[in-house]
């Protein structure tokens, strides 16, 4: 692969490396940082990237590993347990985040790594349930579970955020 | 609605096909969503609102290491084009120039005050040649005044002659 076809095939997915770095890493200077890792590491095999069957698959794996590795490096200080369920935001919070997007993004950036992977992987960048399964080395029916957990807990939150949110309105 | 209902529950079970949630996100992107299904818009848009965001463009911060060899022929065609405006410079001066020289022993002269005086000292050269040479020619004019009493003894004897016959 000569440097017109890495810039094409590689450099282009910068955007979807970023992201991808971003929901995993939830910081998005060292996603930055982590993307350039990754496109320099890509660059020094770019003559073995030419035998690569589908690029976008294979180089969002290798930036999914290499945020694994750096989350393992920070010993895990920054990711919050598998199991850690949404908190409930408090007045303050309410009023800092009015905004529902803001909320629902907050939302996902809660979940477990993987389903939080899985669903933007999905609903983000609309990637098929196989391409998913091979940058997360699943099975497509994993995918699937992941997916379906991870769209139910964001419902209910939202729907908890709901009803809240008419209960202040009532009481007012 | 029903339908949208229906898609909304394998939605959430992690059931569509791709294109069934394309269906969903333009549903939700439209002014006619139903009271309902209202709560589920700003998922959608959420989603959509992750999609803009963009990394900072790793081609500005990371350059690939470029092969040396390519290093190489920049610097050489560096080298040459630098080259190549001096000499092209020098030449457009030199043209300029040659329009005002004298040739001195094979020599170009372009330096005015030089030549002025080289020109002088020439001149001054030739003035002191011509005055030599004159001075044989002069020579011949005193002769030639000294002869002239002789001229006149000429004529004296042919008249003693003319006076005696």
């Amino acid at each position: 692969m000569d440097s017109k076809q890495f810039n094409n095939q590689v450099v282009a997915l910068s955007d979807k490396y970023f992201r991808l770095a971003k929901s995993i890493l939830r910081d998005a200077d060292v996603a930055q940082d982590a993307v350039q890792d990754l496109i320099l590491k890509l660059w020094e095999k770019k003559h073995s990237l030419g035998d690569v069957e589908n690029i976008q698959s294979f180089t969002m794996r290798s930036m999914r590993n290499l945020c694994l590795d750096i989350i393992r490096q920070q010993h895990e200080e920054t990711e919050l347990p598998a199991e850690t369920e949404y908190s409930e935001l408090n007045p303050h919070q309410q009023t800092e985040q009015k905004d529902m997007v803001l909320r629902i993004k907050k939302m996902i950036d809660n979940l477990p790594e993987l389903q939080r992977t899985i669903i933007r992987m999905r609903d983000v960048e609309g990637m098929e349930l196989k391409e998913i399964a091979y940058i997360t080395d699943l099975t497509e029916n994993a995918v699937t579970v992941n997916l379906s957990r991870a769209r139910q807990k964001i419902r209910e939150r939202i729907m908890n955020e709901n009803k809240r949110t008419e209960a202040t309105i009532w009481k007012a | 609605m029903e339908s949208i209902n229906e898609l909304l529950e394998r939605y959430f079970s992690g059931e569509t096909t791709l294109a069934e949630e394309n269906q969903l996100k333009l549903y939700f992107k439209c002014q006619n969503v139903l009271p309902d299904h209202e709560i589920y818009r700003s998922l959608f848009e959420a989603f959509d609102a992750e999609l803009q965001d963009k990394s900072a463009n790793p081609t500005e911060r990371v350059q690939p290491v470029r092969k040396k060899t390519t290093r190489i022929w920049i610097k050489t065609f560096a080298y040459t084009g630098i080259a190549a405006t001096l000499l092209l410079t020098l030449w457009i001066q030199r043209s300029q120039e040659s329009k005002n020289y004298a040739m001195v022993g094979g020599k170009r002269i372009q330096d005015n005050e030089y030549a002025e005086k080289y020109t002088a000292q020439k001149l001054n050269e030739i003035h002191d040649l011509l005055h030599n040479s004159m001075k044989p020619i002069n020579s011949i004019e005193k002769v030639r005044n000294g002869l002239q009493p002789i001229h006149k003894l000429e004529s004296v004897k042919k008249t003693i002659n003319r006076i005696e016959n």
